[in-house]
């Protein structure tokens, strides 16, 4: 039995290899061209060398879909796109890092006419880009993330926001707010990770500057407010001062929030959150936020597609896009956010 | 099926080919559940029986099988192994750390480094259970969490990047058209093949997970075979860490997170039983194919990954169901 077993076993692979040969032919030209440009457009003959997309469909393969934030961008890129004329697939690698490369991957080979993606990390990607970019002419965009110099040199675009710029925008506000002087806890994502690391990097820059403001604790909640409650609920119960809590987005703010409700504080310890997501704008209108920043995700997507239409049209376009965020307190986020 | 009812003997062949059915379709049935899984993506998405995508399906469920692999092989000596994920970050980060561009040691010493790393781990998971008397789910739980504490630890959270052109090639380069992450996956698992069914130390392993006191007054050195067992794992597992610092270019102390409920999960459908003493290298080869069949085929699909979790957990149910049928009807027959 087990002979038998072995037997099937070699006659599927046989079969794959077969079905394997067969499909080969067709790909190969396809992934000789390189940068030339694709097959459709040579086989037309006349038509210049505008590349022509092999489909309708684009992939937005995010780094997570964890939160308000990530679940607005997905809403943002399939009407954004549609919008555009182009069908969004959603990809969710839940910040795997290797599920992330397989899925772009197989967006790739599966005639994606461009591929639109958040890195889980700035450093992870090079190889895939590499062989996605010699292999496949369409375009392939990091957007709200990035990754390293040498592989974003080979990528068509980036858009992002300047996170490090709102980490700044943040932090001076904090300052102001606490006058110059203080205790603070800053509560980071996941550890390691790209736009956890560019936000925290613009509070330090402002930090450096204001030796009176001490950070007292700085501890990761990973992005959501499971992991941030515990957390501030053990820098509450340190019993040591603390005058403000700095959170590297909106939702786990509103971790810490309830926290602060439950412990009578809310208003004695300041809270900030970034992103502006809708419960974070609530937050800012009731007084439970102090400040948040405005990531602006829609109009990342909306230069993406931007891009990608150029890209097939033949028209030049910016290689580098940075959406500029901008602070939302409580004096400004009717103006900024008047349809709430 | 034609049969010659003008054969001699006819009622005695037909019994035995209905026996001879019934083992068939038992020993096979995992195969079968495979073959249908891809006719019924193929017919859905003609994408998917394309040569890139084979090879694409093949090649992301290679770091999934070799930890499946070294998985097998501790399920069926009747423990299990929850660390593989964490011991994974921690090669990960020891190999990167040996090729970055400034240090620049040669390939080969980012695989001794990961190897051993990862061996060291799964020796101190076997200590802890077979001379100190750990719980196996216990004592690899506790390595699950110190490990991946270690990882980050080692470097302060940061990953660790701009690794040798060489090294990147590891797992970024082909050899005869296929990636190179295939051909480590295949030869992991026929080497594992080879040890579980032609050598002396396969059967202790069969042994030891079969009947524990039975295996100890046969004269085996149930200790030191376990001992070794998790040291195979851990070693994988540092294998799968050096791969994989290769594909994504970098150390990253959080990647492999709940990698462990992959491999468990791989070897359950191919039928690796839970209680040890039963099931193959080959079982596992399937279940891990079927695992990247479903999380391929989803992928190409547009289907979202959150209902991948549910597909994969109704197909560990129906796995595990059709393998509890096949031994029942083993019984009655």
């Amino acid at each position: 039995m087990k002979r038998l077993v072995v037997l099937i076993l070699s006659v599927m692979v046989s079969v794959l290899l077969v079905t394997a040969g067969c499909g080969s032919a067709p790909t190969k030209p396809q992934a000789s061209g390189g940068d030339a440009p694709a097959p459709a457009a040579t086989s037309a003959g006349e038509t210049s060398t505008v590349p022509q997309p092999p489909s309708k469909k684009v992939a937005w393969v995010a780094s997570n879909i964890a939160n308000e934030f990530t679940t607005g961008m997905a809403d943002n890129a399939v009407a954004i796109g549609k919008e555009h004329g182009w069908e969004v697939t959603v990809f969710n690698p839940n910040s795997d890092l290797a599920k992330q490369i397989s899925q772009i991957e197989n967006a790739a080979t599966q005639g994606f006419a461009a591929i639109i993606f958040d890195p889980v990390a700035f450093d992870g990607m090079n190889a895939v880009v590499e062989n996605t970019m010699a292999n496949h002419n369409i375009p392939v965009i990091t957007l709200h993330g990035s990754v390293s110099p040498e592989a974003q040199k080979l990528l068509t675009a980036y858009v992002a926001v300047d996170l490090t710029k709102g980490g700044e925008l943040k932090m001076e506000q904090v300052v102001k707010d606490l006058g110059g002087k203080g205790d603070i806890a800053i509560m980071t994502g996941t550890e390691g990770q790209t736009s956890a690391l560019l936000v925290t990097q613009g509070y330090d820059n402002v930090l450096k500057n204001y030796p009176d403001i001490n950070v007292v604790f700085r501890g990761a909640g990973n992005w959501n407010a499971d992991d941030a409650t515990p957390l501030a609920e053990n820098w509450l119960s340190s019993g040591k001062h603390l005058d403000a809590i700095v959170c590297n987005n909106d939702g786990m703010a509103l971790g810490v929030r309830a926290v602060l409700q439950a412990a009578g504080l809310t208003g004695k310890i300041k809270l900030y959150g970034l992103d502006a997501t809708k419960e974070g704008r609530a937050a800012i209108r009731d007084g439970s936020f102090d400040a948040t920043i405005w990531v602006d995700s829609y109009a990342e997507f909306v230069e993406a597609f931007k891009i990608i239409d150029a890209f097939y049209a033949g028209q030049p376009f910016e290689k580098e896009v940075m959406v500029a965020p901008s602070l939302v307190t409580k004096d400004n986020v009717d103006q900024l956010f008047p349809n709430d | 099926m034609q049969i010659d009812k003008r054969a001699e003997g006819f009622p005695y062949r037909m019994h035995l080919m209905s026996l001879r059915s019934a083992e068939f379709w038992k020993k096979t049935g995992i195969f079968w559940a495979l073959v249908i899984l891809v006719i019924i993506m193929a017919l859905s998405q003609p994408a998917f029986l394309t040569q890139q995508n084979l090879i694409n399906i093949l090649k992301q469920a290679s770091i999934t099988g070799i930890l499946a692999v070294g998985m097998t092989l501790v399920l069926l000596s009747g423990g299990i192994d929850l660390s593989v994920g964490s011991v994974l970050a921690v090669a990960c980060m020891a190999a990167a750390f040996m090729t970055t561009a400034d240090r620049g040691y040669p390939v080969i010493v980012a695989f001794i480094a990961g190897l051993s790393v990862g061996a060291l781990f799964g020796i101190i998971n076997g200590v802890g259970i077979a001379y100190i008397g750990f719980a196996p789910f216990i004592m690899t739980l506790a390595t699950l969490s110190a490990a991946r504490g270690l990882a980050l630890v080692s470097t302060n959270n940061k990953p660790i990047f701009n690794l040798t052109r060489e090294f990147v090639a590891v797992s970024n380069s082909q050899f005869l058209g296929l990636p190179s992450l295939i051909y480590y996956f295949a030869a992991t698992a026929l080497i594992a093949y080879i040890l579980t069914r032609f050598t002396v130390f396969g059967k202790w392993i069969y042994a030891v997970g079969g009947n524990e006191n039975a295996a100890k007054f046969s004269g085996i050195n149930v200790k030191r075979v376990k001992v070794i067992i998790y040291g195979i794992a851990g070693a994988l597992s540092g294998l799968t860490g050096v791969l994989m610092a290769s594909r994504i270019t970098s150390g990253n102390p959080t990647v492999g997170e709940a990698y462990e409920l992959d491999a468990i999960a791989a070897c359950v459908i191919g039928g690796i039983s839970m209680s040890g003493g039963s099931g193959s290298i080959i079982g596992t080869v399937l279940g891990v194919l079927i695992l990247g069949v479903i999380s391929n085929g989803f992928d190409i699909l547009g289907i979202s990954s959150n209902y991948q979790r549910i597909m994969k957990g109704i197909v560990i149910l129906l796995a595990v169901y059709i393998d509890i049928r096949a031994r029942s009807a083993k019984k009655t027959i």
